[in-house]
């Protein structure tokens, strides 16, 4: 489990009981991972070493494109998009 | 900011899953209240009667650029008891366009749990889910099930400003 979680799933499941977990969101993609106890850590993600956040497997090994910055981005296009609308 | 709640048992008719993921709830900016959006916790689970044949429900939420045709459904404020800057859109009958179409690509968050289990997801601050404040961009929650065709209840709650 983490030290400083970036969220908290249960699950109450008939057959299992109850099942709780902690989880992080990718600082690139927004994803969230669960991280089940004892499990292998390479298995989850990495750090990003230009903004030193947690990130998950599908953004390890790729550029730092944080998520903020993605954010700007699309609403950038979309006020783009509505101005040439409007004209 | 104020925190809002929005489901599919709000508005409209449940629409039973199927073997391709059908969208649930979905939750979009709109140009009039432009603002982002910040999902802050997800509760899934299964409704009608359970199959016989003991099986999985998959859920998802993923990115949606446009809003489908579903009923629109008013968030609950759960804060404040201001009216949410963003438009809920509930029970799809035809799926808005999502990130990474039908598949799993774009999935930002996803599970699968036998039909007899629920799940509840928080997040804690600056972990949220973000959408951006640009027209019909948001989050749309899905649901499929290779053998069973029950209905699901999927539940967000969000920030916005």
């Amino acid at each position: 489990m983490f030290l400083k979680p970036g969220g908290y799933t249960i699950i109450t499941d008939p057959d299992l009981g109850t099942v709780e977990e902690d989880s992080f969101t990718c600082k690139h993609c927004n994803r969230v991972t669960f991280v089940p106890a004892r499990c292998d850590p390479v298995e989850l993600g990495g750090r990003c070493t230009c903004c030193d956040a947690l990130i998950c497997k599908h953004c390890v090994g790729k550029p730092c494109d944080h998520i903020e910055r993605k954010l700007e981005r699309w609403e950038a296009a979309g006020r783009l998009f509505e101005a040439m609308r409007g004209e | 900011m104020a925190r809002y709640s929005i489901n599919n048992r709000m508005a409209g008719s449940q629409q039973a899953i199927t073997t391709t993921l059908k969208s649930q709830t979905e939750i979009t900016a709109a140009t009039a209240t432009l603002c982002r959006g910040w999902l802050v916790e997800i509760a899934v689970g299964a409704e009608g009667t359970p199959n016989a044949t003991d099986c999985n429900i998959v859920y998802d939420v993923a990115r949606a650029t446009t809003l489908g045709t579903g009923t629109a459904a008013t968030p609950n404020p759960v804060g404040p008891d201001v009216a949410s800057r963003s438009v809920g859109t509930v029970n799809h009958t035809v799926e808005p366009t999502v990130t990474g179409g039908a598949a799993f690509v774009g999935s930002l968050w996803s599970r699968s749990l036998n039909q007899r289990a629920a799940q509840q997801w928080f997040a804690n601050p600056g972990s949220e889910i973000i959408w951006p404040a640009t027209n019909l961009a948001g989050l749309v929650s899905r649901a499929l099930s290779p053998t069973t065709t029950q209905t699901v209840l999927v539940d967000f709650r969000y920030d916005d400003l």
